[in-house]
């Protein structure tokens, strides 16, 4: 049995980065456990007859964790950002929003009466140091207007940043997303999302780490409340290591089955099952034009469904054969949880589609309607509902997005959690 | 008895991944879940690695 300092269960964004920078700039003996036969999980992509499709992530976000963590890694951010970022579609018109005041312009565009949009606004003004709590934005706005285009402009910003609805999205994490300023500036990597997390990847194997892909992991082995080893098995052979540190990005909720609920008090195992996914749905449409000519995020304010509309073969033409365009339309489902009718979430979102790209079905070659939920979600945990990186057993982490920082989303919410676990693992080990 | 491949409609969440790697486009994504064509499949079972939920399987009928 060969030993290593730390085994990562889950090689996507949070366990790739914690493997690159325990390995790279701690020197520590490292192995990374993948179920699948790529890296990345989430952050990743696929090619599809000839199209880059996202396992997960849609875009990256720039000038945030992720690239810090390239920048200490050495290693080249390739990441292409379209410019203007973000417009609005509104009354049929797309709106760029002024640098300054933009919340407030974009509320008055969008409420039919402009007195509402400043009730609004000044409700925004006055909440957002002390949000109250336990209220979701749509119980909060309540308070203030029924106008229709308010909730359409936070349908749009909640769907597309935390994949929620407004019921499902409580209204100080929203204040809390605004303060942190985080995802100002997103973009594509030319070479798909797969670029980054193999670049990740590389970083872990030229330090003298392992990564073993289809690596289906079955129990994490505890002795006196510490991970002493994992076992899996690669093509229905047993294998297993001896490890000083356990990190898992594969959720918190998976990870105590791996381990054994009964390590695990009460407190912590209610408290984990408490973090609900968040559910994403998109309708990827591939055609010989591109179908909006805005190579940023179109957001939808008056969508049903639909949070946003981006075609990113704008941006990157190397996503897509030669000509050929892809134009994705994403929004959160009303709700994100099981039943999920299937008809009736992707029939409103096709409707958006339908309203915003006329004729699209006409103009498109093929598309496909994906739903990340189940264990495979847009996101692990919602807004609001996050836990720490810590476990019961000393020596046993988790990091990835079910136990991100407040006020971060996404794949930098992901690095920056394998952050956090990286500084534990450095102080207890003193390096 | 025929061996042919079975989705668990309790654990496929439709992400798709599957659809994206068949070449024979025997699975497609419908409204959340997957579809298998049985006439298009040939059971070379490379989605069975891809589905990160393992809902796929092969199944005597």
């Amino acid at each position: 049995m060969t030993d290593f300092d730390v085994i990562v269960i889950g090689a996507g964004a949070g366990g790739l980065s914690a493997g690159a920078l325990l390995a790279a700039r701690r020197g520590l003996k490292v192995l990374v456990l993948e179920r699948l036969p790529f890296i990345g999980g989430r952050f990743s992509s696929l090619t599809h007859k000839g199209y880059t499709l996202t396992t997960g992530a849609v875009s990256i976000e720039g000038r945030g964790p992720l690239e810090e963590l390239f920048s200490e890694l050495d290693l080249p951010f390739n990441l292409r950002c379209p410019e203007p970022q973000v417009k609005y579609w509104i009354n049929g018109r797309d709106i760029d929003l002024p640098p300054k005041d933009g919340f407030r312009v974009l509320l008055e565009e969008a409420c039919a009466d402009p007195s509402e949009a400043a009730k609004v606004l000044r409700a925004v003004r006055d909440d957002a140091d002390s949000p109250p709590e336990g209220l979701s934005i749509s119980d909060w706005l309540a308070r203030y207007t029924d106008d229709p285009g308010a909730y359409g402009v936070f349908h749009a910003l909640c769907g597309g940043i935390f994949s929620v609805s407004l019921a499902d999205a409580p209204v100080g994490e929203f204040f809390s997303l605004l303060r942190a300023r985080s995802f100002r500036r997103f973009g594509f990597p030319p070479g798909g999302n797969a670029e980054l997390s193999s670049a990740l990847g590389g970083v872990i194997e030229k330090h003298g780490g392992r990564i073993i892909k289809n690596a289906k992991v079955g129990r994490v082995r505890v002795r006196d409340g510490r991970a002493v080893g994992v076992e899996w098995t690669v093509k229905g052979k047993s294998m297993e290591a001896g490890c000083s540190w356990a990190v898992s990005n594969i959720g918190a909720d998976r990870t105590m089955d791996l381990v054994g609920r009964e390590w695990f008090p009460q407190e912590e195992i209610t408290r984990v099952g408490q973090v609900k996914e968040a559910y994403t749905l998109t309708i990827e449409i591939f055609s010989d034009r591109p179908l909006i000519d805005f190579p940023g995020v179109l957001m939808l304010p008056q969508a049903k469904r639909a949070a946003f509309i981006v075609c990113p073969t704008l941006t990157c033409p190397e996503w897509a054969p030669k000509g050929r365009h892809m134009t994705i339309v994403l929004g959160p489902p009303s709700k994100s949880e099981e039943p999920f009718d299937g008809r009736r979430e992707f029939g409103q979102l096709l409707e958006d589609a339908e309203k915003f790209l006329p004729g699209f079905e006409k103009n498109a070659m093929e598309w496909i309607m994906r739903s990340f939920r189940k264990g495979w979600p847009g996101f692990r945990s919602r807004p609001g509902h996050d836990l720490g990186p810590e476990t019961s057993l000393v020596n046993l982490f988790n990091v990835g997005d079910s136990v991100k920082p407040s006020g971060l989303y996404g794949v930098g919410a992901c690095v920056q959690s394998a952050r956090t676990v990286v500084e534990k693992i450095t102080k207890a080990e003193k390096i | 008895m025929t061996t042919r491949l079975k989705i668990n409609e309790a654990r496929c969440a439709g992400c798709g991944q599957c659809t994206l790697i068949c070449e024979l486009e025997a699975l497609t994504a419908e409204w959340g879940r997957a579809v298998v064509d049985h006439d298009l499949c040939v059971l070379c079972g490379l989605c069975l690695d891809f589905c990160p939920l393992e809902a796929i399987s092969m199944a005597e009928e």
